[in-house]
């Protein structure tokens, strides 16, 4: 093994050091940067044109996307479940089984990792985009608060969306799953919702919808947080999006953590 | 123009998911009966096994509520609230009754509500139902593993003959892994079927009337003469009847009658004055003796009797012999006296 000399240790602690300090710094930094975006979202005027159009650019553009995604998702995991089930003679449990996965976990989390692939790195990079061709400098010098017509438009438009989208996703799982219930055996709509629903409860229905709120809120928030801090060069357009989807990704887990363990306490 | 169509079609698409979650909750409410009218009823159970609130209450197979609250009033004694919904009260009477039942052997638990009788009247608010005793899946498995031990036992216990038999201990091991048993046994099969043969040919003999025994079997004369006898028989019993009637007729003349002989019998004075009759008769019998011999030794009678001259002579002496009373005298035809001396 290479030994390294005294300044390449000294030049690796540096790098350590700076990594560590880095994650810290990042996350005040986030923390003020959400401070100021909420400031704004309660801070007239209000740009409702701007909500608008992010609203259906981030959320009607996605809509396909999504619903595709959960049509498969409902009808692939009933195809998995089906014969565990059977073995155990559960198959009237099917329904309910989908029905309470989907709403409760993967519903939310799957659409919410596809709105941080698709709407989070686009927000990003878009806003990044804005800093190195110093448009959001213009702003600044011109007394348009970037923050508010920018950041704030954006979170709040990914705030209202991914919820919305994800009661689609549940919706056309549901869809999956009913026609893939209907492979193994006839199954006619109301007996397969009866069976749906009478597993589920509000427990089941509300923090989870409270879950994709937050969800939005952070896939707007981190997105437009690392475009908005992103570098002068070109290249931070791409580092912006990338970074912007890995963040929220783990945000999303770790709100989903956070959300389990208390509504495990409830 | 533009922003007012992206306006429209974004209210739409939100408009249209906040449709499905207002419909997602009604549905999971109606459910838990939380848009229809209720009535509370409640029971008291001393274990409800895991039962919880939202948990589902079935009245004759149909979801007619929910379990709304449990509350624990004593150490025994466990209150549980079942919300019904209006629609089904009018069903369910004062001596319906409530027990915690089971949805198959995965499901959760539920509240089963049996039929009542209309006699007893509908339940009203806040009235408690009688509790019955439900199936307890808990139960079933204690029964279940206290029969898996007895038929391990019973395993064990074949095991051990099992064993045994193939180790020829025993009569039936022996049975098994020997075969002079089976050539004996063949000896005897053969040795029964000569004796089922020898049979065979009797049971045909007699059929055929064959013999004593076939025509006591096949003929009637036998069957005849029996009843002739029988007929004998009663004849001879009614006369033996009348005979042992006429004896007891005798032997209740000879206790309790008024004649000879039952005094005989029982007067003790008359038994002493009959000896001594007799004794007197015994007396009068020697005297007389002694008087023909004293007239046939007189010389008048002598001289008549040629004949007794040339007798021999003969001990001609009186032998007087004492007698008591019930002896029996015996004469000799030589003239001579004896006397045999009974009891």
């Amino acid at each position: 093994m290479k030994q390294l000399n005294l300044r390449q240790k000294l030049r690796v602690k540096e790098e350590t050091r700076n990594f560590y300090n880095g994650i810290f710094i990042d996350l005040g930094e986030l923390v003020i940067f959400t401070g100021n975006v909420v400031r704004q979202l309660f801070q007239p005027p209000f740009e409702h044109r701007e909500l608008v159009k992010q609203g259906f650019l981030l959320g009607n553009k996605s809509f396909a996307l999504v619903v595709v995604t959960g049509f498969i998702m409902g009808l692939v995991l009933t195809m998995q479940m089906n014969p565990i089930l059977s073995d155990f003679g559960a198959q009237t449990l099917l329904p309910g089984v989908i029905a309470v996965s989907m709403v409760r976990e993967l519903g939310p989390v799957i659409t919410g990792l596809i709105c941080a692939g698709k709407i989070s790195s686009g927000i990003g990079a878009e806003i990044a985009a804005m800093r190195v061709t110093e448009q959001i400098d213009a702003m600044e010098v011109s007394g348009t608060r970037p923050l508010s017509y920018v950041v704030a438009s954006r979170v709040m438009a990914t705030t209202i969306v991914v919820p919305v989208l994800v009661i689609f996703a549940d919706a056309f799982s549901l869809l999956g799953a009913f026609l893939a219930v209907n492979i193994f055996e006839d199954t006619s709509t109301t007996l397969f919702m009866n069976r749906a629903f009478s597993m589920l409860g509000f427990i089941d229905l509300f923090p989870a919808t409270l879950k994709t709120v937050l969800f939005g809120f952070f896939i707007g928030l981190i997105g437009s947080y690392k475009g908005y801090t992103a570098g002068r060069g070109t290249e931070s357009v791409g580092l912006s999006a990338n970074s912007a989807v890995v963040a929220s990704s783990l945000t999303i887990f770790v709100i989903d953590l956070i959300f389990v363990l208390i509504t495990s306490i409830l | 123009m533009k922003r007012t169509k992206q306006a429209l079609r974004l209210g739409i698409f939100v408009a249209s998911a906040l449709l499905l979650f207002v419909v997602a909750v009604y549905l999971i409410g109606s459910k838990q009966n939380l848009f229809s009218s209720n009535t509370d009823l409640h029971a008291s159970f001393k274990d409800i096994r895991g039962l919880m609130p939202g948990n589902l209450v079935r009245f004759a197979g149909i979801n007619i509520g929910t379990v709304k609250d449990i509350r624990i009033v004593a150490d025994s004694s466990v209150v549980v609230t079942l919300s019904i919904r209006d629609d089904y009260t009018d069903f369910i009477y004062k001596n319906s009754q409530v027990q915690i039942g089971q949805e198959g052997l995965m499901g959760g638990k539920i509240v089963l509500i049996s039929t009542g009788d209309p006699a007893t009247g509908k339940v009203e608010k806040d009235d408690y139902l009688p509790v019955a005793d439900g199936l307890d899946i808990q139960a079933m498995i204690a029964q279940a593993t206290e029969m898996l031990e007895e038929a391990k036992g019973t395993v064990a216990s074949l095991r051990s003959i099992a064993d045994k038999m193939d180790h020829g201990e025993g009569d039936i091991a022996r049975l098994l892994n020997e075969q002079s048993l089976t050539s004996g046994f063949e000896t005897a099969t053969d040795r029964l079927n000569e004796s089922l043969a020898d049979i065979n040919n009797i049971t045909g003999k007699i059929s055929n009337g064959e013999g004593d025994l076939g025509k006591l079997i096949q003929s009637d004369s036998i069957t005849t003469e029996v009843n002739r006898i029988m007929a004998g028989l009663s004849i001879t019993t009614q006369r033996a009847d009348s005979l042992v009637n006429e004896l007891h007729q005798t032997s209740y003349s000879l206790n309790h009658g008024e004649g000879v002989l039952p005094r005989l019998l029982h007067d003790k004075e008359m038994g002493l004055n009959v000896d001594t009759a007799i004794a007197k008769v015994d007396h009068g019998v020697v005297q007389v003796t002694r008087a023909a011999e004293t007239i046939a030794n007189s010389w008048i009678f002598r001289l008549f009797s040629k004949k007794r001259k040339k007798e021999p002579e003969v001990g001609t002496s009186v032998q007087e012999i004492k007698v008591n009373p019930g002896d029996t005298l015996l004469i000799r035809h030589e003239g001579r006296l004896a006397a045999d001396s009974r009891e």
